[in-house]
Formats: C-alpha cells, structure tokens, sequence
C-alpha cells in the first residue's frame, strides 16, 4: 500500500524536515502517526499525496512511485486517496452537499449517484439532514465530520487525516475516531497523524513515531518485517 | 468533453451569481466597450445610407453635341431604358435647357438676352437608383462614352465622393476605438478575473488537494471569462438598441429636410453577432490572460 525507502526531505541546505525514512504500511491498516511539533507528520503526508517531492528517496503508494509520477497522473493519485486536514479545508461558498461531491462532479458522475453517495457518506458522518448549510453555519466538529465524507465519498482505498482532531473537544475528537474505525473496517487503510498520546494508547493501533524528522519508533516494524 | 462543459459552465454560473458585485464591473466596462463599437458602427452605418440616399439626388447629366441625329439620341435613349441601374431619366431639348435658367435665373435675364444662337446643350437628366456603388457610375460613363453624339457625362462625383469617404472614415473610427476598447476590455477582465480568483485561491488549492484535474479548474475559469464577455457585449447591444429607438423616436417628423423619408436602420444581425463574438472573444483573451499571468503558479501541480 505505501512503502517508504530512505527518504529524505528538506526545505533549506543540510536542514533535513524528513531524514533517512523507512517503513511500510500493508492494506487495510489503522496507523497513528505521532511525534512533537515539528517532528515531520505533516510533510510526510504530504509526500504521500504527493504536495512534495522528496530530495531523496523512492515512496510507492498503490504500487506508484509518487516522487517520478507525471504530473497529469497526480489528480488521480489523489483521488485514490481520502485526505482530512486539521483546518477542514472546506470550500466555504459550496454547501455540505457540493463540498462533499466537487470530486464527483469533475468525474462526470450524474446528480442522482451524487445525491446516493452523499447521502450514505453523510448519513455514516451523522450529517445527512445538513446538506444544504454551508460551511460557515456548522460547529467545528461537523465540519470535520464533512472533511471526512468528503474523503470517503469516492471509495478511496487509503484514507490520510493530519491532525483530524487538533481543533475539537475530546467528545467531538472520539467520535471522528470511531468513525476512522468504522471506516477502517470496511478496509480501507487509515493513517492519522496526531500527537494526541491519550487517544492512540486507547486506541491501540499501530504506532510510528517521529522526532526531528528521523523514525523513532514503528510499533509495527517487527511484524512488517521493515528495518527503521 | 460533454461532462467537462457541464462542469465548467455549472461552476461559472454558479461563480458569477456568487461574485455578481465584482463582476459587475467587468461587465459594467464590456458594456461600456462593445457600446461604443455598436455606436460607431451604428452611426456609420446609417450616414452610409444617407449617402446612398443622396446619391439618388445627384442629377446625372449627359451634354449633348450640336450635331447629335436624331438615331444617335434614340440610341442613348434605348440605351438608358434598359439599364437596370437607372431609375427615372428625361430628355431636355436645347429649348427647354435655356428656358429652365431663365425660369431659375430671372435676375440673369440679360445674360440670354443679346444671345443671338441658343448656346445650351441639349442633355438628359438621369437618376440612379438607390444603392448604386461609385464603380456603376464609372462604368455607365464608361459606356456612355462610346456612344456618337455625347459631349460629355456629367454628375457631381466629388460630393458623393466626400460623403462616401466620411461615412467610411466613421466605420474606420468605429473599428479603431473598438480595436482600443476591446483591449481595455480584455485588461479589466483580465483584472477582475485575478480578484476573483484572489477570493477563489483557497478554493482552487483545495480543489487540487482533493484532486481536481487542471482542466477542471481552469475551465470554470475560462467559461466565466467568455460569459462575461458574452453578457457584457449582449447589454452593450441592447444599450445601442435603446439609442436607435431614441434616434429613431426623435428624428421622426424632425428631420425631414435632411433625412427625407429615410429612416434610422439598426445594426443587421450580422454585426451584432460580431460584436457577441467580439464580447466573447475578449473574456476568452481576458481570463487566458489572468490565468496565465497568475493561476498558473497556483494551479501547477509543481
């Protein structure tokens, strides 16, 4: 599913964000990603949906390696990939209904299989009566819960969230991560970048951790076989 | 390709119903420009029919020689009956000729008086019909000139000249300043493309991180460009419209002395759909322009 191999990153000479990265994760996986500020989280996901290429390195996400994809091939890698942001980025002047289905709509799928989809995605979300609001008139916690159908709208089969719960209460956080559970066993891979420790020592998933940009610990390494 | 246009122009409607106060200064100035261009061409267009109009009251005179036969003068008369360029011509003997100056020139009397020999051309009169171009009047002379017993063909050349050349000078005006204002029109939309877009930059990044094609990004764009241009041309059309009804309103029983029974007419379709296309093609140019210049750096999957 996504295999990193000796990555490196960085944004200024010999200042590395990401620094000598190895690990694979398989399909169907629920994987917390932690460290501190800082450590790396966020430009590894972006490597993964390829926002950044690598200095070095090869990453293989579906069997493709991200860092030399063509450029017209990346909208469909990121269409094979649900992504939520810690700040939603939803499109403030669309409703619920064309936020979650803009992806869709550029794929020529008719308004009635819209409107099927959207309907099962934010009914899972608990959404399906606010479909018509805009992003604006919904609490922060719905507006995650949005990002999140919006991300599984198109069956995506790995699902990255960057700090999906960074904003919200920890009522509001545990539902989104029940819903990254129950997303989760309908198998698609789920990866989750989060430094809240409580919740992933609850959650009991695999763990890789990162700290100044190099691997600290992967708690799956042994069963994946992968050197760190 | 279907779908695409589908997306595209649901997302660019959907956009400049959402940015109308914005837009409207685009087309307020699309407007403004494809106005003056159906303005000038509008005007030109109509001191060309009045030149055409006054062309059928230029007298078209052919001066007889003394010693004409009376089968040389049924020739041009034969002649001028089966043109299909002539409207009404009439014969005007030598008698006739010096008893029309003196009825017109009363005061001259003594002029003729002592005139022993009658020094007057027979000639006939002739009048075009309307719409006759300058080179039918070259060739009808041309033709003329071979006949016997013609001393020389006569119309005022340099007064139709004058007003043909003005009525075109108009049309060039048009062209030149719709040539200037179809560019400021492409700058202002080009401008408010980019504000738009200013407002729309979340938008487009989050419509690249959920994968959104670039096509599919910039379409919207480009299909607003081209409405705009579109929309703007159709008011700038209907605004010149409301001027010929005005025109034609005033005009009506006021202007008769110059006008005659000739009435306003307003742009034929074709020109009008030259001007849409005119509006249409500057907001291609307009957005083409903005996107390049600015969204390509946000839009580059780079």
């Amino acid at each position: 599913m996504i295999r990193f191999y000796h990555v490196y990153q960085s944004y200024q000479k010999d200042v590395f964000a990401l620094s000598d990265i190895s690990f694979t994760i398989n399909p169907g996986e629920f994987i917390f990603l932690t460290g501190p500020s800082g450590a790396g989280k966020t430009t590894l996901l972006k490597l993964i949906i390829r926002e950044e290429i690598p200095k070095k390195g090869q990453i293989l996400v579906h069997g493709q390696n991200v860092s030399s994809i063509p450029v017209n091939k990346i909208p469909r890698l990121r269409r094979s990939i649900g992504v939520v942001f810690q700040d939603f980025k939803l499109i403030r002047n669309k409703t619920v209904f064309e936020n979650v289905t803009f992806v869709l709509k550029t794929l020529g799928i008719d308004l009635k299989e819209r409107r099927r989809r959207a309907h099962n995605v934010l009914k899972m979300v608990g959404l399906q009566h606010k479909t018509h609001f805009y992003p604006l008139e919904l609490s922060g916690g719905e507006q995650q819960r949005v990002a999140v159908a919006r991300a599984i709208v198109n069956d995506p089969v790995l699902l990255v969230a960057d700090e999906p719960t960074g904003n919200l209460d920890p009522d509001r956080a545990a539902d989104i991560m029940n819903l990254f559970e129950k997303i989760n066993r309908k198998g698609t891979t789920v990866l989750v970048a989060t430094h809240d420790r409580d919740m992933i020592q609850r959650m009991r998933k695999r763990v890789i951790s990162l700290n100044a940009g190099r691997l600290d610990h992967d708690s799956g390494s042994q069963v994946h076989g992968e050197e760190n | 390709m279907l779908q695409f246009l589908y997306f595209s122009f649901s997302e660019a409607i959907t956009s400049l119903w959402r940015t109308r106060i914005l837009n409207l200064l685009s087309l307020g100035t699309i407007m403004f420009a494809m106005f003056i261009l159906g303005s000038f061409m509008f005007v030109g267009l109509n001191l060309q029919n009045l030149a055409l109009d006054w062309q059928k009251q230029i007298q078209f005179n052919i001066f007889l020689t003394e010693e004409i036969t009376e089968e040389e003068r049924a020739e041009i008369q034969a002649y001028l009956g089966k043109s299909f360029f002539i409207d009404t011509f009439t014969y005007l003997s030598k008698d006739q000729a010096r008893m029309r100056f003196d009825e017109k020139f009363a005061a001259y009397d003594k002029v003729t008086e002592g005139l022993e020999d009658n020094p007057f051309p027979a000639s006939f009169e002739v009048f075009l019909l309307r719409g006759t171009k300058q080179q039918t009047y070259t060739t009808l002379k041309d033709e003329l000139s071979t006949f016997g017993g013609i001393e020389e063909v006569y119309y005022d050349e340099e007064i139709f000249k004058r007003l043909g050349m003005f009525a075109g000078f108009i049309q060039m005006a048009g062209w030149f300043f719709g040539v200037i204002v179809i560019f400021s029109s492409i700058f202002t939309i080009s401008n408010v493309l980019k504000l738009t877009f200013f407002t729309r930059r979340e938008e487009v990044d989050i419509m690249k991180l959920v994968g959104a094609s670039r096509a599919y990004i910039r379409g919207p764009f480009i299909i607003e460009g081209v409405l705009q241009g579109l929309l703007g041309a159709s008011a700038g059309v209907a605004l010149v419209y409301a001027g010929y009804l005005a025109v034609n309103h005033f005009l009506t029983g006021n202007a008769t002395f110059i006008l005659g029974n000739l009435e306003p007419e307003f742009l034929p379709l074709q020109w009008v759909f030259l001007i849409l296309f005119a509006g249409a093609f500057s907001g291609l140019l307009g957005s083409l322009f903005s996107l390049h210049q600015f969204l390509e750096e946000h839009i580059s999957y780079h």
